[in-house]
């Protein structure tokens, strides 16, 4: 790169030379570096981001989903049990929501390429499942029994 | 050197070095798109297929007798439909006979689980108590005697405890409960005739079953 011979002036033109082959380089690598970075941050990035988001959000919801499966106790009069969980704060970067709808566990990502949904398989013991939670902090998962079949709640 | 060609000489050298960078950017690339197609593990797939399989071969399932036993007569479509999420496609098989399938999850994940498959079984025995005892030949939770009442028999006995008793003299048909833990010797008090009682039992065949569940979400 470096071509420091300027001292070498059998001929005035000569001057100007490295100066303009400096900047050609400068600009050439700026543009380089510009190019890839658009490429990588335009297209192959994001794409990777929500690829591992959504692997994690389906680990997530695999993992909630088996979680409250194990919670429901054996057939006995009366339980109260309380599960607690550590799941990942953030997916890709941000923050996500899990609820329960129908009997099946679903996240939603403010990124629309990242979400999961699982349905739950318990008992028909089990009447209703509920609730919400929004990441960060721990995910409580709570089984009480009532008179007409256990409840299981999402905190 | 002339001037002329010395003037950008280091250009070429920029070039050569963009092209392996590019050539480096790039392999790695492919490189990350292999990994992240292998780490690609159906994560929900597999956390439904297991699911319903421990639910299946549990306790409380429609389809067992206790848990990991499977009852081979409620083994049918309609109970484990009750078992089964919907909105997914699934199939479930005990020892390669589909019992429920719901779409084609062809190319879903599967969960297997081993449990029995038991069949109760009515077997008549084939005795006729000529030296007042006889062996039931595999445990049985019950059996169920027929005394003619002619026979003059007052007293069975299942392994010297007394299971019937009549100081009138016993006749008819009669439930009695037994030991599944160990073989049952029925004795009875006087030397009947020969079609005077019969004993049917229970015994319960088992086998091993293979039980998987395919799921493709």
């Amino acid at each position: 790169m470096f071509n420091w011979n300027v001292g070498d002036r059998s001929d005035g033109e000569r001057a100007m030379s490295p100066v303009i082959g400096k900047a050609l380089e400068s600009t050439l690598i700026i543009l380089y570096i510009a190019l890839i970075t658009a490429t990588l941050y335009g297209g192959t990035v994001p794409e990777y981001r929500a690829t591992a988001g959504s692997e994690i959000a389906d680990r997530t919801a695999a993992d909630v989903v088996a979680e409250i499966q194990r919670a429901v106790p054996p057939e006995s009069v009366d339980a109260e049990a309380r599960t607690r969980i550590d799941l990942p704060p953030t997916i890709a970067g941000e923050t996500y929501h899990l609820e329960i709808v129908e009997r099946t566990l679903m996240v939603s990502h403010p990124n629309p390429n990242i979400g999961a949904a699982v349905p739950i398989v318990v008992p028909d013991r089990v009447v209703t499942i509920e609730g919400a939670w929004q990441s960060g902090g721990q995910l409580t998962i709570i089984v009480r029994s009532t008179e007409d079949g256990l409840v299981v709640r999402l905190r | 050197m002339t001037l002329d060609r010395n003037g950008q000489a280091n250009l070429p050298a920029m070039a050569v070095a963009l092209i392996i960078i590019t050539t480096v950017a790039g392999v790695s690339i492919t490189v990350v798109d292999g990994a992240f197609r292998s780490a690609d593990r159906e994560a929900t797939d597999r956390a439904i297929a297991v699911a319903t399989a421990d639910r299946l071969v549990d306790d409380d399932s429609p389809i067992t007798e206790r848990s990991n036993v499977l009852a081979e007569r409620r083994v049918t479509a309609n109970r484990i439909a009750d078992s089964v999420p919907e909105s997914i496609d699934i199939r479930i098989t005990v020892d390669g006979d589909v019992i429920y399938e719901r779409g084609d999850p062809a190319q879903g994940t599967t969960a297997r689980r081993l449990a029995l498959l038991a069949e109760r079984q009515q077997i008549t025995l084939d005795t006729d108590f000529e030296h007042r005892t006889a062996t039931l030949p595999r445990r049985s939770p019950r059996a169920t005697l027929t005394i003619h009442d002619d026979s003059g028999i007052e007293t069975v006995r299942a392994n010297g405890r007394v299971v019937l008793h009549d100081p009138k003299g016993l006749g008819g048909s009669y439930d009695v409960s037994l030991s599944r833990y160990e073989t049952t010797t029925l004795r009875v008090d006087t030397v009947p005739e020969e079609g005077d009682v019969t004993a049917t039992y229970y015994p319960r065949r088992t086998q091993k079953a293979l039980v998987e569940v395919t799921v493709d979400a």
